[in-house]
């Protein structure tokens, strides 16, 4: 045992001079820096070749979308819980992780209440999530939760009064606690009403037939939903939702961000927890944009990063540890900062492949970056649930929702330059060279 | 009492209706399959679009294509490569093809290149269009033309061209019945379409085609054979 920990110990604490060369290795020279850049605002420029080619390819089309916010971190939890309690006919989750702890609590309580009340409610989690919180399922099973467990990594709540949230945070704490700055998962979410609600009943009804054909009740709820017109009124935004269902052969996600990449002139930024662009269509565009003279930043994560909620968890554990059993504390610090490392590797593999021959710049964030934004030019975005990941592209579904909106759009970008700020750009050592 | 007939004719075949029909003729010059889809009023164009496009879609309704995918060519053209299985075998069929969209309507041309691939060992030429048009529903009409060749082992001839194209045309008629009502359950669930599919009157016809199909083109070479269904349960 004392051999153990003293080979953890010296290992991570090896790893510790040998990290220089992983992306996001260090803090940024100039420090963290909170403060949010400004983008000056520009006037919104629709293009029209981009929405005629989505209009042709993709199956949802764009609506009028009614209040469209974006929430930074745990700024959701509030919304959400009012979009939960806001719901009377039904309620639909779809999250890649669902779990009761002392933050979420509140969320589970008015899932609860909502099924008192005759509320239909229902949550599609992910299959191999949902082994982790067996007890926190059973108990919103046995109050009358309908559950399905599906190769769901989606992030979106839908009631039947038009709101909808989307993006990428799970039901977890460390969604909730989080502010971008404290070591917990820098995430954000959209809400948005209209009948571009009735576009992710669409989904949702679509996942859950997959487990269960037969549903009728669900297909009836799913029908009137058809009915939600697109609202005539002035709306200042428009916006699709995006459906990524590979094993119903349904990648209206992955096409879009497609159109979007082949029409851009000027800029394009996206973020994720990981890149796998292999030979992809998307990857290679992306590199001919930028080799063409348009700014491609990806911002992701790097050393610091470490593993996502792994990591989160281990720093729970550590702290704890740190008031009761302080000796073995930095043991799990070690073994964490392996993982860091493990993970480190293998990001820079993917960045590698990513940037091949191209001038695709790529940023590693101090925190855990899990936002999965498209940032393009105009007024278009993408803010979903979907990594860039090619090989989860056909494997798992994902959503999003894709709007037409300058001032999100210019909010947005505000947000990811401050993410980008608080990176380290990662320098290959093959391109730094040519570079001098 | 005529007045009264023309009234329940026009309720009866009324196209804003759902329903299916198609008629087809094959003979030694080749055969020439004609459909017609009409939707229900809540499925939207952009739905029977994306269906008929997305050839994964088709290979989970348990059809016999493997997989499609496409190659962008020059002023909306379009290369798309199928891959089907049919008998055990695999082949991968490439097809020249041409998009038109406007705002409520969808046509599709495609020509199947017997010069690459696959194409040239089992047709002579083959071509089909699709044109799709949003009214008080959508209504989708096919054309599927071509000429199928002998199969031959050694140079002998094991099926002739036209029992070849009535064994082709099934398959092609009961990957068009799963996709119609794949849509006209909007596009939901590709195995609950599956499931309906099997329990609907089209899986009968399928097999009513096939009888008559094989007996009418062994006896006199010609086969001609027409159907129309409203309520697909």
């Amino acid at each position: 045992m004392k051999t153990l920990f003293l080979l953890l110990f010296l290992t991570a604490g090896c790893s510790k001079g040998i990290n220089s060369q992983l992306p996001g290795a260090e803090l940024p020279k100039k420090g963290i820096d909170k403060t949010r850049p400004r983008v000056e605002s520009t006037r919104p420029m629709l293009n029209l070749d981009l929405e005629k080619a989505l209009s042709e390819t993709l199956e949802n089309q764009f609506v009028n979308a009614y209040d469209l916010k974006l929430y930074q971190n745990g700024e959701s939890f509030g919304p959400l819980l009012k979009l939960i309690e806001n719901s009377s006919e039904f309620l639909f989750l779809n999250f890649l992780s669902f779990t009761c702890d002392e933050k979420t609590e509140p969320l589970v309580k008015a899932l609860e209440e909502k099924v008192k009340a005759k509320t239909d409610v229902r949550l599609i989690v992910n299959k191999g999530f949902s082994f982790l919180s067996r007890a926190c399922l059973r108990r919103l099973e046995q109050t009358g939760v309908k559950i399905k467990r599906a190769k769901s990594h989606a992030s979106y709540v839908v009631n039947d009064r038009r709101e909808l949230m989307i993006g990428s945070q799970s039901i977890a704490r460390m969604f909730f606690n989080a502010d971008g700055f404290n070591g917990l998962d820098r995430d954000m979410m959209a809400g948005v009403k209209g009948s571009v609600s009735a576009q992710a009943v669409r989904d949702f009804t679509s996942s859950w037939l997959f487990e269960n054909p037969n549903d009728s009740d669900l297909v009836k709820t799913f029908l009137k939903t058809l009915q939600w017109k697109n609202e005539s009124t002035q709306a200042d935004a428009k916006c699709l939702f995006l459906s990524q269902r590979p094993r119903e052969g349904m990648r209206d996600y992955e096409k879009a961000i497609v159109e979007n990449v082949k029409r851009a002139e000027k800029e394009i930024i996206f973020s994720g927890v990981k890149v796998n662009a292999r030979d992809s269509e998307t990857a290679h565009l992306l590199r001919l944009k930028s080799s063409n003279g348009v700014q491609v930043n990806y911002i992701g994560n790097g050393y610091l990063s470490g593993n996502g909620e792994l990591a989160m968890l281990f720093d729970e554990w550590i702290n704890e540890l740190n008031h009761s059993f302080s000796f073995i504390a930095p043991v799990l610090e070690n073994i964490k900062l392996w993982d860091n490392r493990r993970v480190a590797l293998e990001n820079k593999k993917l960045y590698d492949a990513l940037i091949a021959e191209s001038s695709i710049n790529v940023w590693a964030y101090f925190n855990f970056i899990h936002h999965k934004v498209w940032l393009f030019d105009g007024p278009y975005f993408i803010i979903g649930s979907a990594n860039f990941d090619e090989e989860k592209f056909s494997e798992v579904s994902d959503a999003g929702l894709f709007c037409a909106d300058q001032k999100v759009h210019d909010l947005l970008k505000e947000e990811l330059l401050r993410d980008q700020q608080n990176s380290l750009r990662y320098e290959p050592m093959k391109r730094a060279g040519m570079n001098q | 009492m005529k007045i009264l007939g023309v009234f329940f004719f026009i309720l009866l075949y009324n196209p804003a209706f759902a329903s299916i029909s198609y008629g087809i003729k094959i003979n030694e010059q080749g055969y020439d399959l004609k459909m017609e889809m009409s939707f229900k009023k809540d499925i939207a164009l952009s739905f029977v679009r994306s269906a008929l496009k997305n050839g994964e879609v088709l290979s989970k309704l348990g059809t016999n294509v493997v997989s499609v995918t496409t190659t962008e060519l020059k002023e909306n053209r379009y290369q798309s490569l199928m891959v089907v299985k049919s008998f055990g075998i695999y082949s991968r069929l490439a097809s020249l093809c041409q998009d038109q969209n406007s705002l409520l309507s969808w046509s599709r041309s495609c020509s199947l290149q017997t010069r690459e691939l696959d194409g040239g060992k089992y047709m002579a030429w083959k071509g089909d269009e699709v044109t799709c048009e949003q009214k008080e529903n959508v209504i989708c009409r096919f054309v599927i033309r071509g000429k199928a060749l002998p199969i031959k082992i050694l140079g002998i001839q094991i099926v002739s061209a036209e029992l070849f194209s009535v064994k082709a045309k099934l398959q092609a008629l009961s990957n068009f019945f799963k996709l119609y009502i794949f849509i006209e359950d909007h596009n939901l669930s590709a195995k609950g379409a599956l499931e309906r599919f099997n329990r609907s009157h089209l899986k009968p016809e399928l097999d009513l085609f096939l009888k008559e199909g094989t007996e009418g083109v062994k006896r006199t070479g010609n086969f001609e054979h027409h159907f129309s269904l409203k309520d697909v349960e």
